[in-house]
């Protein structure tokens, strides 16, 4: 048993990887410029460049990918010369990064030509003085000084010779001289838990995806729990009258419900119990980060709409199964010894037959996450599949990619749950 | 060497040999299995219905279906039987037309011209899927052993991963058009495929005449391909028509989330995703789009079960 789980284990980080790199090349050959989506079509190639400088995607891919992974300290951090730590912002809750000079935790900015220190007091505000440290002189003569500056980039400031950068503003593009060289954007990368900053939303990731991902095992959970015992019990049904009146129901109903895509169920529910009835809300809008606690009608209509395209698959597994097992000799000798039909079914069919829809099931939440994208999109729920699907669009490579782990570390350790049930209902079955 | 053939055992007809029934035999052989199950005959009938409705719309509709010439968002009359759309659009003649791109054409942009092939993009999607599918499956299962263990962790990356999202993420990285769409359901349907292809290669291989293929010393190349493949057909083909009824769904599904086929041509995912923000004034928009595709769907699944169970009888 132990082997199996190193050895899943080690495959879900082989897995990840993958679907990491993956995703990587996909967005990186075809997702358009980026600048051009969050300055507008009407900004010029100069605010383009400079931004994309910002944001550290003037480096190469390559490069990019490693910082995502690993993180970018480790090779500012030598530039800089002092260890770079980070300090949590205690009106945002976010975390920004400073330099951690003789214990102080230090930023800078150029102003006028001259540089500012800025140090973090430990009751959180920050004290500007002017900067002591020197400058350093490289090969050409020419001063520089790498510091962080308060965006929480690593920077390279040159003396005299303030690039003009364009810094985006609430108020829109605004051109400020005295701006460093080169950027480098600090990140711990994924591997040390941190996703990085949404380019959509300029927050980190994980402060918006969460709470998306709560919200979105709110609801698989409840349709999970709504679905299974209907599902198993209607295929159950199915099974043992199999070719009579109500098996032919049961299939032809479970079909029709799976091959309708989730998007037609969803629209004629909204019709019917929505908009015609009234009875319950047709669309899900979150007024409070808690709405789902406090108005547990939202949920009604999405988890219909999931149940609806979940039970007929799961109902004709177990019904397929169940026919198996009826089917078998010691079945037929059970229902010739005279045991009640009841006792049949149930002490000796059913356990069996659970076998084949239980890791159906568990391999099949990969299709509940699909469902969940589209039913997230027709009823405003925001979910983690809202989230992928806005940052799809968008084109947002840090959010798609946490967004992307979190789902293979989904079924990957649903598919392992499916392996365990498996083991723990058939003793035959071992893992070395 | 040819004098060697690989014994038939596909009910869906045997391999072309010289001196055996006629083509044409031979196709109506395949067919009636069909008509052998009640389920497969519905199934045959709904997708006949609107293969046939999408080879009436090359030639006639009721009205040009990118044609504004009505009243906007009616409901069913006398003169557009099935109302019109929200650019007072005849929601009819563009239902009819949204059977093409699934089933009948494909639109590819050659220098600024589109020109259409025949074949919809669900189909070309699944013919690719199963082509890839099948070439890296029976890879795996034939060669076995590192191949077998690459093949199978990349498919296994490529399946741990919802393909919904593959799908957002391929469209919205490459941009619409009929292409991506039928690469991107290739690409999902692919790993189904071969490990269908795996399986069943692995099965086959232990039979005689593949042995018998080997000691001749044929190349691996053909036993997989001339050997193996056509007794692997029944199963493969079942499944690709299932996989047809999903790529339409997947279509349905991405025209719905505004990633479709690109306009102005109708689909109908599409074409609900645009009479969705009308829906409380009319529904009748949402409502006929919506039962093209689950009756083509289901129509499909159906047929792909009756099938199969057929097929199952048949084996036994």
């Amino acid at each position: 048993m132990a082997r199996f789980l190193v050895r899943s284990l080690i495959s879900t980080f082989v897995t990840m990887f993958l679907v990491s790199v993956l995703l990587w090349v996909l967005l990186e050959v075809a997702t358009g410029d980026v600048a051009v989506k969050l300055l507008g079509v009407f900004s010029t190639p100069e605010q383009r460049a400079s931004y994309r400088a910002q944001l550290g995607l003037d480096a190469p891919s390559w490069q990019r990918y490693l910082d995502w992974l690993v993180g970018s300290d480790w090779r500012a951090e030598s530039q800089v010369g002092f260890p770079l730590v980070t300090a949590t912002n205690q009106i945002t809750g976010e975390r920004v990064w400073w330099a951690d000079v003789d214990g102080t935790p230090t930023q800078w900015r150029l102003e006028e030509g001259e540089l500012l220190t800025l140090q973090l007091q430990p009751d959180g505000t920050v004290a500007t003085t002017a900067a002591e440290v020197g400058w350093s002189r490289d090969e050409a003569g020419a001063e520089f000084f790498w510091g962080v500056n308060e965006d929480g980039s690593a920077v390279k400031w040159v003396r005299g010779q303030g690039a003009e950068v364009w810094v985006l503003t609430k108020g829109g593009l605004r051109k400020e001289g005295d701006g460093p060289q080169q950027y480098i954007p600090l990140r711990k990368g994924l591997l040390r838990g941190d996703g990085g900053k949404s380019l959509q939303t300029g927050r980190a990731v994980s402060v918006t995806l969460f709470p998306r991902l709560r919200n979105s095992v709110i609801l698989a959970a409840v349709a999970f729990a709504v679905v299974m015992p209907l599902a198993l019990l209607l295929g159950i049904v199915a099974g043992v009258n199999e070719g009579r009146a109500i098996d032919r129901t049961i299939s032809i109903v479970g079909l029709t419900l799976t091959a309708t895509p989730e998007f037609v169920t969803g629209i004629f529910l909204i019709l019917i119990f929505g908009i015609w009835l009234k009875w319950v809300p047709a669309v899900a809008i979150f007024t409070s980060p808690n709405a789902i606690f406090e108005n547990p009608s939202l949920l009604i209509l999405p988890v219909l709409t999931l149940t609806a395209v979940e039970l007929g698959y799961v109902a004709r597994m177990t019904r397929a199964s169940m026919v198996e097992v009826m089917d078998t000799p010691y079945i037929r000798t059970a229902i010739i010894k005279g045991m009640p039909r009841g006792r049949v079914i149930f002490r000796h069919a059913v356990r069996n037959a659970l076998l084949a829809p239980i890791t159906i099931i568990m391999l099949h939440v990969n299709w509940l996450i699909g469902g969940l994208v589209v039913v997230e999109v027709i009823f405003g729920y925001p979910g983690l599949g809202q989230y992928i699907y806005d940052a799809a669009i968008f084109g947002d490579p840090n959010a798609i990619e946490a967004a992307a782990m979190i789902l293979v570390i989904v079924a990957v350790g649903t598919r392992l749950v499916g392996d365990f049930a498996y083991t723990l209902l058939n003793p035959r079955i071992r893992y070395a | 060497m040819a004098a060697i053939q690989p014994t038939p055992e596909t009910p869906l007809g045997p391999v072309a040999t010289a001196g055996g029934p006629s083509r044409g035999r031979r196709l109506w052989s395949s067919l009636s299995i069909i008509f052998e199950s009640r389920i497969a005959t519905v199934g045959f009938l709904m997708v006949m219905f609107w293969i046939v409705i999408g080879l009436l719309s090359l030639v006639w509709t009721p009205f040009p279906p990118n044609e504004s010439r009505f009243v906007q968002n009616l409901p069913p009359n006398t003169t557009n039987l099935l109302g019109t759309d929200n650019l007072g659009r005849d929601t009819l003649s563009r239902l009819m037309v949204g059977t093409q791109v699934v089933l009948l054409k494909t639109r590819v942009p050659v220098g600024d011209r589109t020109i259409s092939l025949p074949i919809g993009v669900a189909i070309w999607g699944v013919l690719g899927s199963l082509t890839l599918g099948t070439f890296l499956g029976q890879i795996a299962g034939y060669r076995g052993g590192r191949w077998d263990q690459t093949i199978m962790q990349l498919l296994d990356a490529f399946v741990a991963f919802p393909s919904i999202v593959l799908y957002l993420v391929v469209i919205a990285a490459l941009g619409r058009g009929d292409l991506v769409v039928i690469f991107a359901i290739a690409i999902t349907g692919a790993p189904g495929v071969a490990r269908l292809a795996r399986s069943l290669t692995l099965d086959i291989s232990t039979r005689d005449y593949v042995r018998a293929a080997e000691t001749r010393g044929e190349s691996q190349w053909y036993v997989m391909f001339r050997e193996i493949l056509p007794n692997a057909r029944g199963p493969l083909l079942v499944d690709a028509m299932l996989r047809v009824g999903y790529a339409i769904f997947a279509i349905g599904t991405l025209g719905f989330l505004g990633l479709g086929l690109p306009p102005p041509d109708p689909d109908w995912g599409s074409m609900v995703n645009e009479a969705r923000r009308f829906m409380f004034s009319t529904a009748w928009g949402v409502i006929w789009p919506s039962l093209a595709i689950s009756s083509l769907v289901v129509g499909l699944s159906l047929l792909a079960d009756g099938l199969r169970e057929e097929l199952n009888r048949y084996q036994r």
